[in-house]
């Protein structure tokens, strides 16, 4: 008897939709899944060449931020000092640790918050994060950024870094 | 009623540890363009939605962010919150576009990795915001992250449908199919 009373409740909330089997979607392309790819496509391809490809007014400073403040501003071509340059960023105290490989250097120490210690290196108009602790590496793996307004970003560091030009008003500060 | 509500928590389970283990997987696969990952743990969550419905589709996706949160990126670290971000874009644009019964698969899947990027970008907009706004340029990954959010989301959505294809044809899920 109670067997039977859980077989209708059950057939009860089959009929009511509540166990039916419902797809949510198809797993055959159609016209409208090609339509909305190609468009994505085009759009990304098209701004990708765009912002990475097309010709753009030359770099003059490099803007190296940490937790949202900007640590330091640079010019990126340096008539005092020779490149290749280095921003070191300790995440303790300031050693000579580094001293030795990366000459020509400006330190920051105790960021806290830095995974390790942090190198970017100022190289003939580009910039690289050349030392850094993140997973898989994927702050180093970025190469070697040499146009204006593209982000050197290493987010598990919270640091991130900027090529400006002088004609787009974000670089006019100079350490 | 009871062994259907079990076997139904049990399967979801599965998908589950699957979804964390593709996860942690998927560092050791490098692909063309750094920080880019294939989404390999969007497979299980494809297929979920598919067999179970929008409601176990958020709830098994932000188990996953929560776990994998815990057990390596530490919960409220930064990692987390750009997972938490991406996942749960991808997921409110998915379940709204499940209602559109012509969508498929592919679609969804590519949706849904072009948007897991765009609330990551967003996330690192604003965790590291600048007072002069510099952190907007963090957009510029943008198109790339449009481009290879089809490819991967292809990939992904090809891969979901074989599985889910030879899921049907299993005893298991078969017997689900009322």
């Amino acid at each position: 008897m109670k067997q039977e009373k859980e077989v209708s409740t059950v057939e009860k909330q089959i009929k009511d939709k509540k166990l039916r089997f419902d797809h949510h979607f198809s797993l055959k392309w159609n016209i409208v899944d090609i339509i909305i790819i190609i468009i994505f496509f085009v759009i990304g391809g098209f701004f990708s060449i765009y912002i990475y490809l097309m010709p753009t007014d030359p770099g003059s400073n490099v803007n190296i931020y940490y937790m949202g403040e900007e640590l330091i501003s640079l010019p990126l071509y340096d008539e005092e000092k020779s490149d290749p340059r280095y921003v070191i960023l300790f995440k303790e105290n300031e050693t000579s640790e580094y001293d030795l490989i990366y000459q020509n250097n400006y330190k920051f120490s105790n960021l806290n918050n830095l995974i390790d210690d942090l190198i970017i290196e100022i190289n003939d108009g580009g910039i690289e994060i050349v030392l850094e602790t993140s997973p898989n590496h994927i702050c180093s793996n970025q190469g070697r950024v040499t146009r204006p307004n593209i982000t050197l970003t290493c987010a598990p560091n919270h640091v991130f870094a900027l090529i400006t030009s002088e004609g787009d008003g974000t670089g006019d500060v100079i350490v | 009623m009871k062994n259907v509500i079990i076997k139904k928590i049990a399967t979801l389970s599965m998908f589950l540890a699957l979804a964390i283990l593709l996860n942690y997987v998927e560092n050791f696969i490098p692909t063309f363009v750094p920080g880019v990952k294939l989404g390999l743990a969007n497979t299980m969550n494809l297929i979920i939605l598919y067999f179970y419905g929008r409601r176990e589709y958020f709830l098994i996706g932000f188990l996953r962010v929560l776990i994998i949160g815990l057990l390596f990126n530490g919960i409220f670290s930064y990692s987390f919150f750009y997972s938490l971000s991406g996942f749960l874009l991808s997921c409110l644009v998915v379940i709204v576009l499940s209602y559109i019964k012509k969508l498929s698969i592919f679609s969804l899947s590519v949706v849904s990795a072009m948007c897991h990027g765009i609330g990551q970008i967003i996330c690192s907009i604003v965790l590291n915001w600048t007072a002069d706004g510099t952190s907007i340029y963090m957009l510029t990954y943008l198109p790339l992250l449009l481009v290879t959010g089809v490819i991967t989301g292809i990939l992904i959505a090809y891969l979901s449908s074989l599985i889910i294809s030879r899921l049907e044809k299993t005893p298991l899920f078969k017997s689900m199919k009322i």
